[in-house]
């Protein structure tokens, strides 16, 4: 079975994150990166059926600066096979994502694709689905469990819906993105650091794939959070419904 | 330091590590609630180390720039800061962990017969058993190989084993002990051996694990032999017949003693730093203030030199074979550093500084075994004199 897992490098999100002074986008230097927590999720995920079904392969695909060979190394010490990276120096928006990832996907013709519901840097929690949609293929998005047939010709994926458990049984090939509970992705072992040093790591110049990547949406401002301002104190039950009401207008 | 990709992995798989499954217990440890043992198996798995360890895991490659070569410089890399990371987080944990597999395993795997090392030393190094490396005596610290009481007696196929030691660390709850004693009679009489012994040996008892300044999360303990019978075969390595083969355990201690006051020294650095440029004092931060960057540059120079001693083999690309007195003499600087560091880490938080919330306060504490264990200050200093007047 081939299995392709996405991985995309974004700032450790125990960075503290600073914000530009033109607010074009954060301040990239100094800060450490890392795999994107989901996609780490869907990497472990990838290996634990790579372990399970015999003969099975997992390949790693990101799309990206050429920094994020670094991210692609570690999923590959995790003990991925393989990895492509889709050299996109500037930030692509989700559509441009799926797009390309429709490329490598038509490719390499994997039985399942796995992937971080969202990336925790940019939120928009839109390439799975967007890249089921274009290929035509099954989707289970937030995926709390994951199940293969004996004959891994049909995949059954629990989701964590509001108020409950939601269960999804759809043919392969498909998408499945990853939530937190998913599972706990592995350490990368020192075993596998050094076999990692050897694995194929091919790279994609984005242009050369004939897709279409153009922004549709233009990056207007960046800002931080504002400041927490120092609270109030009241007097009386009463000057706090009166404040509540008149000031934070709550009720 | 300028690192490849796989060293700096390695760097964050084992920070990453240490932060998220061994600092959440470092106060259970510290109080004694919890022990460090538990954690080290698992450690061992997640990150794979049993192949950093144990017969021919050591590094050979020449420096070359191949891609062997390279392999090996990597390890290197590895095995220092492996240690780095995890004194970065818990002394105590690394003191354990570096009594069992360095002190204990260690020497069995370098002077124990193929059978001792399979028998011994392999579940010392999977870390499915906790080992000892006994030498200090009440009556003897410094002076522990002169003035040894201990004595091992050839009754047969049997030692027998008579004494006490101190200060020992993981005694109380370690499952082997090498135990250094003075051969009485027959053949080699007078000569300092090793003799495995396994708890549950009659005879052998421990006492419990002793209060101390530091290094509280790793327990220390009396050792008391009486009339403890062990076969001939326990007799490490059928008997060490080179001179200053203790001598040779020293050594190899002393450079991961070096190593652990780096990590606390890389750490309170650190903090001080990070601090010293968050604490607004007069309305700026206080490391604007001249008398704050004095201090805070006088660690980096003490950081600074002793990265370049305990990464001396991966900067130099091989193994560097440095002489005794060099050892020693990396480890007195290093340890001294450590204390020096720590204490103005503590200085420059000030009141948060002797709080125990901010951490430096235990790394000074545990930064002042360095300048004692594996012997004090005073030792390195005779043991580097005796060499540089050798004739």
């Amino acid at each position: 079975m081939k299995i392709l897992a996405t991985v995309k490098r974004v700032p450790d999100p125990e960075t503290s994150i600073k914000v530009k002074p033109d607010g074009s986008g954060i301040v990239a230097d100094n800060i450490k990166w890392v795999v994107n927590p989901f996609d780490e999720i869907a990497v472990e995920e990838s290996l634990r059926i790579k372990e399970k079904v015999a003969g099975s392969e997992v390949v790693l695909v990101s799309v990206g600066a050429k920094v994020a060979q670094e991210q692609l190394r570690t999923g590959l010490a995790m003990g991925a096979d393989r990895a492509i990276l889709v050299v996109a120096e500037d930030g692509l928006e989700p559509l441009a994502v799926a797009r390309v990832l429709v490329k490598v996907i038509e490719s390499e013709q994997p039985d399942l694709v796995v992937m971080g519901k969202q990336s925790i840097d940019d939120d928009s929690n839109a390439v799975g689905q967007m890249a089921a949609e274009l290929l035509g293929w099954p989707q289970a998005t937030f995926a709390s469990k994951l199940e293969l047939a004996g004959d891994q010709k049909t995949a059954t994926v629990t989701r964590e819906v509001d108020g409950g458990l939601e269960t999804l049984s759809f043919p392969l090939p498909g998408i499945v993105t990853t939530d937190l509970r998913l599972n706990e992705p592995r350490y990368a072992s020192l075993p596998g650091i050094m076999k990692a040093r050897k694995k194929e790591l091919k790279e994609i110049e984005v242009g050369a794939l004939g897709v279409d990547v153009a922004p549709k949406a233009r990056l207007v401002k960046m800002e931080p959070p504002p400041k927490r301002q120092a609270g109030k104190k009241v007097a009386s039950v009463e000057e706090l419904v009166h404040l509540l009401h008149t000031e934070a207008k709550v009720i | 330091m300028e690192l490849t990709d796989a060293e700096r992995l390695l760097r964050d798989t084992f920070r990453t590590y240490f932060t998220r499954e061994i600092e959440p217990h470092v106060p259970a440890m510290e109080s004694g609630a919890m022990l460090p043992y538990p954690l080290m198996r698992p450690m061992h798995e997640a990150l794979g180390l049993d192949a950093l360890l144990g017969r021919g895991a050591k590094p050979r490659g020449d420096g070359g720039r191949d891609d062997a070569g390279r392999a090996a410089n990597t390890i290197r890399y590895a095995r220092t800061t492996f240690t780095v990371e995890m004194a970065r987080v818990s002394p105590s944990f690394a003191l354990s962990y570096g009594a069992s597999l360095s002190l204990f395993a260690g020497n069995v795997l370098g002077k124990g017969t193929p059978e001792q090392i399979e028998r011994f030393a392999r579940p010392v190094l999977h870390c499915e058993k906790i080992g000892c490396w006994a030498l200090t005596e009440p009556g003897g610290g410094s002076d522990a190989l002169g003035g040894m009481k201990t004595t091992a007696r050839r009754d047969g196929d049997h030692f027998v084993l008579n004494g006490s030691k101190t200060f020992i660390t993981n005694a109380p709850y370690a499952d082997v002990f090498l135990i250094l004693a003075r051969v009485e009679g027959g053949d080699g009489a007078g000569s300092i051996q090793s003799f495995v012994v396994e708890r549950g040996t009659p005879g052998l008892a421990t006492g419990p694990a002793m209060k101390k300044m530091g290094m509280r999360g790793s327990p220390t303990g009396e050792i008391f032999l009486d009339d403890v019978r062990v076969p001939a075969d326990h007799l490490l390595g059928g008997g060490v017949r080179e001179r200053g083969h203790v001598k040779a355990s020293l050594t190899s201690e002393r450079i991961g003693l070096a190593v652990l006051s780096y990590g606390i020294m890389e750490r309170c650095y650190e903090i001080a730093r990070g601090y010293a440029l968050r604490r607004r004092q007069f309305g700026r931060a206080i490391a604007e203030y001249q008398m704050i960057q004095s201090r805070l540059a006088r660690m980096y120079v003490a950081l600074s030199n002793c990265r370049r001693i305990v990464y001396a083999d991966y900067l130099a690309g091989r193994p560097s074979r440095e002489s005794v007195a060099d050892v020693c003499a990396g480890k007195l600087y290093c340890a001294e550093m450590g204390t020096f560091v720590a204490f103005e880490a503590i200085h420059i938080l000030a009141g948060n500084g002797y709080m125990e919330e901010y951490v430096v306060e235990r790394l000074a504490r545990d930064a002042k075994l360095l300048e004692l264990g594996g012997g004090t200050t005073e030792m390195q200093i005779l043991t580097i004199a005796r060499e540089l007047l050798r004739e």
